[in-house]
């Protein structure tokens, strides 16, 4: 790749300017719960359609950066992630702005955004060749165990009751299995319904789950007034800020790499990366599930490197790493380009023209971030008897957006109501989340496996034939048996001894 | 013979029972009617997802048991306002295709504010209409999210 | 109070502007006003490129703008009963590719091509046999010749139930060769396993492998259609290699089409067909036919008797065939269709 190609677009100014309109539009559309970065894009690829392809990627790439990130706003401000990859987010960020401390979380949570993202975009840069070359290597049964590590992170998700925080889990994968099953083509759970053959959206789930389960619990305890009557001005130190710096780069290294796996992405990264989190920093801040900034840290600088690497294999293999990259991909059709293996060798100033939209992206999101996150954070103050209707409208039409069907409002209000009564009896929501975008990868891969199985001959030797297989299978095994209570019971009497 | 007094949780413990017999013996039927083998078939996973909520149900009921005794302080519910609000909704999405998405968002939003304690009409008129618009302008027109126009226009010709 | 006055003006545009829409819809002659494309299937995929496309120079013709919705879900069954549920003014059209004709015999739905006028067939992606660079095989013989000494050993991927890639793999089967079939999310996931080596071939759509057959990272071995490929003159033709094969390559597979509901009026079905000949006429989509390899259905089948006798000679060959491999949830028989 060529660096004076990448900077001629540092200096262009319309370039520069369709990258601002995109992260505007970005900010606005990813804050909306259930107001997917996906649909943005793919209506993008209408109006962009008659531009030049470095215009269209320019105002693409704005917006699919800041309209990952702004997820966030509204998991802090609301506790209603705008995306599946934001209620990692909402875990951490939502206690901090109820102790009026919104602004500190949505500053860390747009810095290490910016990290996050940086990071991703370089790592296309200089090494989308060996990580698409990993990628290729990933096999079904290694999407399995993957998505059965993700789903061991429900351990670290529940706070008061691990079996709470299973049975939670068990139904968000019971959700998943409803619909088209996609191996066979055999309808499963689907009780007769015609509308559930194509599935739970996950949108749907997780606006009911969040955002009407609050509107519902609010109600029902009548809580009127505003959340928190005033916001903390509290200056943050650089050096704080900067102090989790290494940690980030672990997280955006998960980020980067299940970004580049197609079909795991956002969700799958944050959760992992937030139960890693919770394994290696030994001091939060305050405890995590409580406003922790380093679970904010975790979640965002890895769901936001996802984005340089769901860009990998589109690039290099033109296969879309996640729904957003799969639009990109049908842009560079639409305008007469061939994504594959020598796209980046053949449209060089179109790679470049990613790579400068993605970095001028990062900016505007740090810019945004930090100018409109703090008038942003008076929306707390916002009496809930006038918030909360707004809010029901806008769940209404995040659900219906996401397929354009009264069906998935009303699913949306059946999950708000299984969100209450959950909530009411202590049960964690976000598991039931996590399992319904793994649940289907899981099965999925599973039925994969075993398929390809069928014409082998010695079925253990070629299960265990690739390396990643087995570290994964260790990774899963040790975690699996870490977290039953009586091995952590040993764990410590064994250090007493000592 | 005295009659016990079950704590909430042993409840919820029952009905996770009953959804995981249930999920059970529909993976049985359902495989039944499809001739694949086990390892191969769609309903292997559901299965297994029962086996496993079958035996949390069970624990769960376990601790139900334990903690009969238990005195949790329970936070009132206003079960009227509840109500009220779910029946707002279910008549919104009754009439969601029929009024339009604007006229049926307004009437939801009049409403709802004045169910949570907003009194200034003014005010309620005044939020919902700009915001119905607003939302449906951003939405329909520039987002072309199929938001339905509303049935009775069409009928009236308009 | 600034804030007030504001906002009462923006309410005001707003709702004159809202008011001025519904005057426009009073009159009559078609179109005046926005057209919403329903692509039953996802983002990025390959009707949805080519739906793209055609959405973009058919707003060219029309002089309204075609707004392209992806309403995916159930083998396009969704999307395809959205269609039919919109108010029948034509603004709503469907641009689908070949589901339609199986998704009652799979149990899916209740539609099939008779619920919709055709305004036009499209264009077919033809069907192409793809391995990896490194693979033993080296011709279409090869790798048939090897399936028939090891029925069930030789792997191969394809989209699930159903779908283009089942139908060639149930094909091969019939005609003696018999692959071990897995089936895989989406066509790129299929030539992703090709890749990694998961499986041994796949049954892939030309335009989605074009790019990595040029760059060498895949073998094409031969084309299951009638017609050679303009942009790849040497690959064999399925039939070629044996000739039993003739009877099953005379349909296009993934025929894609541009319908409406049944209750749209004439009036508006001859604006939407004459505009339709013109797009496909046009040097720009030509372009892109020729880019994409695409088969022209429009000149096979020019009129729309034609496209219906086609519509019905692959739904009774596919349905049929699915049949017969004990995937379906209904008989053919159930909805009449007869047999091939």
């Amino acid at each position: 790749m060529n660096f004076s190609m990448l900077l001629s677009y540092f200096i262009d100014f319309r370039f520069i300017l369709l990258v601002l309109l995109g992260s505007v539009l970005g900010l606005f559309i990813g804050a909306i719960p259930g107001l997917s970065v996906t649909m943005a894009t793919a209506l993008l690829v209408s109006v962009t359609y008659s531009w030049s392809a470095s215009d269209a990627m320019a105002t693409i790439m704005g917006l699919y950066v800041v309209g990952v990130f702004s997820g966030a706003l509204s998991a802090i401000l609301i506790n209603i992630p705008g995306a599946p990859s934001s209620v990692v987010t909402a875990f951490d960020g939502y206690p901090l702005s109820k102790r009026g401390e919104a602004n500190k979380a949505l500053k860390f949570a747009t810095v290490y955004s910016f990290i996050g993202s940086v990071f991703g975009f370089v790592a296309l840069a200089l090494l989308s060749g060996p990580i698409s070359s990993i990628a290729l290597k990933f096999h079904p049964i290694d999407y399995f165990l993957l998505s059965f590590f993700g789903l061991l992170a429900v351990g670290s998700l529940t706070s008061k009751s691990f079996t709470k925080g299973l049975v939670s889990a068990a139904i968000g994968l019971f959700v998943a299995m409803i619909g088209m099953d996609s191996v066979m083509g055999r309808p499963r759970l689907t009780m007769g319904i015609r509308s559930l053959q194509g599935g739970v959206n996950v949108v749907p789930a997780l606006v009911g789950l969040f955002g009407m389960t609050e509107v519902i619990s609010a109600i029902a305890e009548r809580r009127m007034g505003a959340e928190v009557s005033e916001i903390k001005k509290e200056k943050i130190k650089m050096m704080e800020m900067l102090k989790h710096f290494p940690h980030s780069i672990l997280y955006s290294v998960i980020g980067t790499f299940i970004g580049a796996l197609p079909g795991a992405g956002g969700p799958v990264a944050s959760f992992i990366a937030y139960s890693a989190a919770e394994k290696i920093v030994k001091k939060p801040s305050r405890p995590f599930g409580d406003g922790a900034v380093e679970g904010i840290v975790a979640s965002e600088s890895s769901n936001n490197a996802c984005i340089g690497g769901a860009l990998i294999p589109m690039l290099t293999l033109a296969v879309p790493g996640d729904a957003v990259t799969a639009i990109i991909l049908s842009v560079f059709i639409v305008h007469g380009l061939q994504p594959g293996p020598l796209f980046i060798k053949t449209q060089p100033s179109l790679f470049a023209s990613v790579l400068a939209g993605g970095f001028l992206g990062c900016l505007f999101l740090l810019l945004l971030g930090l100018i409109v996150a703090p008038r942003l954070s008076k929306l707390i103050l916002v009496p809930k008897r006038i918030l909360l209707p707004i809010v029901t409208v806008l769940c209404i039409i995040g659900s219906f957006a996401c397929n354009n069907r009264v069906f998935d409002v009303v699913l949306m209000f059946l999950f708000g109501l299984l969100g209450f009564v959950m909530k009411k009896h202590d049960y964690p929501t976000a598991p039931m989340v996590l399992a319904i975008v793994l649940g289907s990868m899981m099965d999925s891969n599973f039925r994969r496996t075993v398929s390809l199985l069928e014409s082998e001959e010695h079925k253990i030797a070629y299960l265990f034939s690739s390396p990643i297989t087995v570290v994964l299978f260790i990774c899963v095994i040790v975690t699996l048996v870490l977290s039953i209570p009586q091995t952590k019971k040993l764990l410590t009497k064994l250090r007493i001894k000592r | 013979m005295v009659k016990r007094k079950f704590s909430s949780t042993f409840w919820e413990g029952v009905f996770l029972f009953v959804v995981s017999v249930f999920g059970i013996s529909m993976s049985f039927i359902s495989h039944k009617d499809f001739n694949v083998e086990w390892k191969l078939s769609p309903y292997l996973f559901p299965l297994i997802i029962s086996f496993f909520l079958l035996i949390l149900s069970i624990s769960i009921i376990m601790q139900g048991l334990k903690d009969e005794s238990e005195k949790k302080e329970k936070s009132k519910i206003d079960i009227k306002s509840l109500l009220i609000f779910g029946l707002v909704c279910i008549l919104y999405l009754l009439v969601f295709n029929f009024l339009g998405f604007v006229l049926s968002t307004i009437i939801l939003l009049v409403l709802l504010m004045m169910l949570l304690g907003e009194r200034r009409w003014w005010f309620i008129l005044l939020v919902s209409v700009i915001s119905s618009l607003i939302i449906y302008l951003l939405f329909a027109k520039y987002l072309s999210v199929m938001l339905p126009k509303g049935k009775i226009f069409w009928y009236l010709g308009l | 109070m600034r804030k007030i006055i504001v906002l009462a003006l923006t309410a005001l545009l707003l709702l004159s502007s809202v008011f001025a829409q519904g005057q426009a819809e009073a009159t009559s002659s078609y179109p005046e006003k926005g057209i919403t494309m329903i692509v039953p299937y996802g983002a990025g995929g390959t009707t949805d490129v080519s739906g793209r496309k055609f959405a973009a120079l058919l707003s060219k013709e029309l002089g309204v703008s075609v707004t392209v919705v992806n309403q995916a879900g159930a083998s396009g069954s969704i999307g395809c009963q959205a269609a039919l549920d919109a108010v029948p003014d034509g603004y709503t059209v469907l641009f689908t590719a070949e589901s339609l004709g199986t998704q009652r015999v799979m149990g899916l739905s209740d539609l099939s091509y008779a619920d919709y006028k055709i305004i036009s067939p499209m264009v077919n992606d033809p069907k192409v046999i793809v391995v990896a660079k490194n693979s033993k095989y080296n011709t279409l013989e090869d790798l048939l010749s090897d399936m028939k000494a090891n029925p069930g050993k030789i792997k191969m991927s394809y989209t699930g139930p159903g779908g283009s890639g089942h139908v060639q793999g149930l094909i091969m089967e019939k005609l003696g060769y018999i692959p071990s079939m897995t089936a895989y999310k989406s066509g790129s996931d299929c030539y992703l396993a090709v890749l990694s080596g998961e499986v041994d071939f796949t049954n892939s759509n030309i335009s989605t492998v074009k790019a990595l057959i040029e760059s060498g990272d895949l073998k094409l071995l031969g084309v299951s259609s009638n017609v050679k490929l303009s942009i790849y003159p040497d690959a064999p033709l399925f039939e070629e290699v044996d000739p039993a094969a003739k009877d099953y390559m005379k349909n296009a597979f993934t025929p894609l089409n541009f319908l409406v509901s049944n209750a749209v009026s004439d009036e508006v079905v001859e604006v939407l067909r004459k505009a339709t000949k013109n797009v496909v006429e046009s040097q720009e989509w030509k372009t892109f036919v020729k880019d994409n390899a695409l088969e022209e259905l429009y000149v096979q089948y020019p009129t729309v008797e034609a496209a219906e006798a086609f519509y019905k000679s692959w739904e009774s060959m596919v349905s049929w065939m699915l049949d017969g491999a004990g995937v379906t949830k209904h008989s053919p028989t159930e909805f009449g269709i007869e047999k091939p």
